[in-house]
């Protein structure tokens, strides 16, 4: 029965959700495919581990409640997302503009090299130089893997719309970043032995 | 669809989303600018860090442990008549009213009453007065009256100055002659010693009617013992909970949200053992054969834990404070989950001998440990309940 639920499409498992024996197996596979995704979206947007959270906890959350046998759910993953960033707007507008951002990069993983965290921190401040629009389209595309076409899904604008704020956002990026790579010679693949998978 | 520039190119091939026919000018670009080069780097640079990066954001254990307890299926609630009389209020009410009954009865048969009344209530248990109307000239045992009091049959004394009619008793407990008899209108002894409470108190013999300055009232004031046990039950109720939105509603059980304790005190220090059930989110990872994870929320948290308290000296200049005593604890202890400390700030107020009300304030903190990490819970709650001191 364990491997049931694994196999079973979005849209069903959705629809389990209505059931109450299936209730809990059915959210915990929901959860089990898509939290990484709405976590990482919530750190990224919020940069606030607190925040980040009480964002997470209250997307499931209202999506568990959410669910009704009615809805024919076709995007489950945009649906999440849309939660999520409901939450994340509205933690964004009570947020104090005062507020200190704690971003705990440090000690989240113990096998980063010092220059990965300065990197990871200067992307993360430059994430924080952006306006809101870009920074939520390069989020998703960047840290949570999702396709241009999701993303307009849970921006609620058109593709070509995404494809422009993550085109200027990332450029934008990488002028914000650019004494880093001019300090550390990053220039050429050549020059790291670095290899591109152009696949 | 509109012009793209190489820089655009870059970031969508890198994205996947490059079409294929636009794939043939960006590698011609690329092959013919060292600067378009080290510009696809860079970008392919941050797209491995970000990436990397996210491949190690994941929700903490005890945040997806409460998430998923919150999709459990709720247990059930009781019924309405039942969840009436479990209700706290309910209980704490009838346990209040109860223990004060029992207190009060305890303490007047068991309390040390003051040496005047004491002497005044063992003197008229000892000399029997009859209020049967006999003339007043049969006035039997005039030797019992004190040489002072001028006896007067037909006259009530309004207000007495150099001796009361209790002065009368006070010599009949110490003669242990012949009983008393006063007419009619010599009741007042009888009602005064009714109401006993009230009346002025009888001077000692040999004292000085200066000195008979008692206050109006009669309180009890209890000698402080140095050495007493306690023992308590209080009622406690959240007052903050970080999780309480998780925190489903449960059959109440007697037990529920309740604290006992014991506690040898010494003057104003006191070690304390307490044990409690209360109501407490704690989330347990259990995993199937399969190697499939799940939830439990358990709610019912019982824990022991032994610790201290001071309390503030009573005041007994201010008779109204005098039976208020400030109260701060600590205590450590531990659960079947994990290991708690709390701190307790509060009052008690010893209104009987041998009973008092505490109510008290209480902060815990839990830590226990989920999968590979240790989660931390807060709780502050309100108590009130009942020490009974031996």
């Amino acid at each position: 029965m364990d491997r049931d639920y694994a196999l079973l499409g979005d849209g069903e498992l959705y629809s389990l959700l209505t059931q109450r024996q299936h209730r809990e197996r059915a959210f915990a596979e929901i959860y089990r495919r898509y939290s990484h995704r709405v976590f990482v979206y919530c750190r990224k947007i919020l940069q606030n581990t607190n925040d980040a959270e009480d964002a997470f906890q209250d997307t499931f959350l209202k999506f568990l409640d959410s669910a009704s046998a009615s809805r024919q759910m076709t995007n489950l993953p945009g649906y999440l997302l849309t939660i999520a960033r409901n939450c994340c707007m509205d933690i964004l507008n009570k947020r104090s503009p005062h507020v200190e951002l704690v971003e705990e990069l440090h000690g989240a993983s113990n096998d980063h090299t010092v220059e990965q965290d300065e990197l990871n921190h200067l992307i993360t401040m430059a994430l924080e130089l952006l306006p809101l629009h870009w920074r939520e389209a390069i989020v998703l595309q960047l840290y949570a893997d999702m396709s241009y076409q999701d993303i307009a899904h849970v921006l609620e604008v058109p593709v070509t719309t995404v494809r422009n704020w993550i085109c200027r956002g990332k450029q934008r990026l990488r002028e914000i970043l650019q004494p880093y790579f001019d300090e550390h010679d990053v220039e050429s693949p050549d020059s790291s032995n670095g290899t591109v998978d152009q696949s | 669809m509109e012009q793209l520039t190489n820089r655009d190119r870059i970031d969508l091939f890198l994205d996947g989303a490059l079409p294929a026919e636009e794939r043939p000018a960006l590698f011609a670009a690329l092959a013919s600018s060292d600067e378009l080069q080290a510009e696809f780097y860079q970008a392919y640079t941050i797209r491995i860090a970000a990436l990397g990066q996210a491949q190690h954001l994941v929700p903490p254990p005890a945040l997806t442990a409460r998430i998923l307890a919150s999709a459990a299926p709720p247990q059930p609630v009781a019924s309405i008549a039942k969840s009436l009389w479990h209700s706290i209020a309910a209980r704490t009410t009838v346990a209040v009213v109860g223990a004060i009954v029992i207190g009060f009865v305890t303490g007047r048969l068991t309390a040390p009453l003051p040496v005047e009344q004491h002497s005044v209530q063992s003197a008229f248990r000892s000399a029997p007065i009859h209020s049967s109307p006999i003339p007043s000239a049969t006035v039997a045992a005039p030797q019992a009256a004190p040489r002072n009091w001028s006896h007067t049959p037909s006259r009530v004394p309004a207000a007495p100055v150099t001796g009361s009619p209790l002065d009368t008793a006070l010599h009949a407990d110490a003669s242990r002659a012949s009983p008393i008899t006063l007419s009619t209108a010599e009741q007042l002894p009888t009602l005064l010693a009714r109401h006993s409470m009230l009346a002025p108190r009888a001077p000692s013999i040999g004292s000085s009617p200066l000195r008979n300055t008692a206050p109006l009232f009669e309180t009890y004031t209890e000698a402080e013992q140095t050495n007493q046990f306690v023992f308590g039950i209080r009622r406690t109720s959240t007052v903050m909970l970080r999780q309480a939105q998780l925190v489903q509603p449960i059959a109440s059980t007697p037990l529920a949200n309740t604290i006992a304790s014991i506690e040898y005190r010494q003057r104003n220090v006191g070690i304390v053992i307490q044990a409690g059930q209360e109501q407490f989110p704690i989330f347990q990872v259990h995993q199937s054969p399969t190697g499939v994870q799940s939830y439990v929320l358990e709610q019912q948290l019982w824990w022991i834990g032994a610790g201290m308290r001071v309390y503030l000296p009573r005041s007994d200049d201010n008779l109204l404070l005098s039976s208020f005593r400030p109260v701060a604890g600590i205590l450590l202890g531990t659960s079947a989950y994990g290991v708690l400390g709390r701190a307790e700030i509060g009052i008690v107020w010893e209104l009987l001998p041998h009973v008092g009300v505490q109510c008290l304030l209480e902060g815990m903190v839990h830590s226990h440990g989920i999968g590979s990490q240790w989660e931390h819970a807060e709780k502050l709650s309100a108590s009130i309940g009942l020490a009974v001191r031996f």
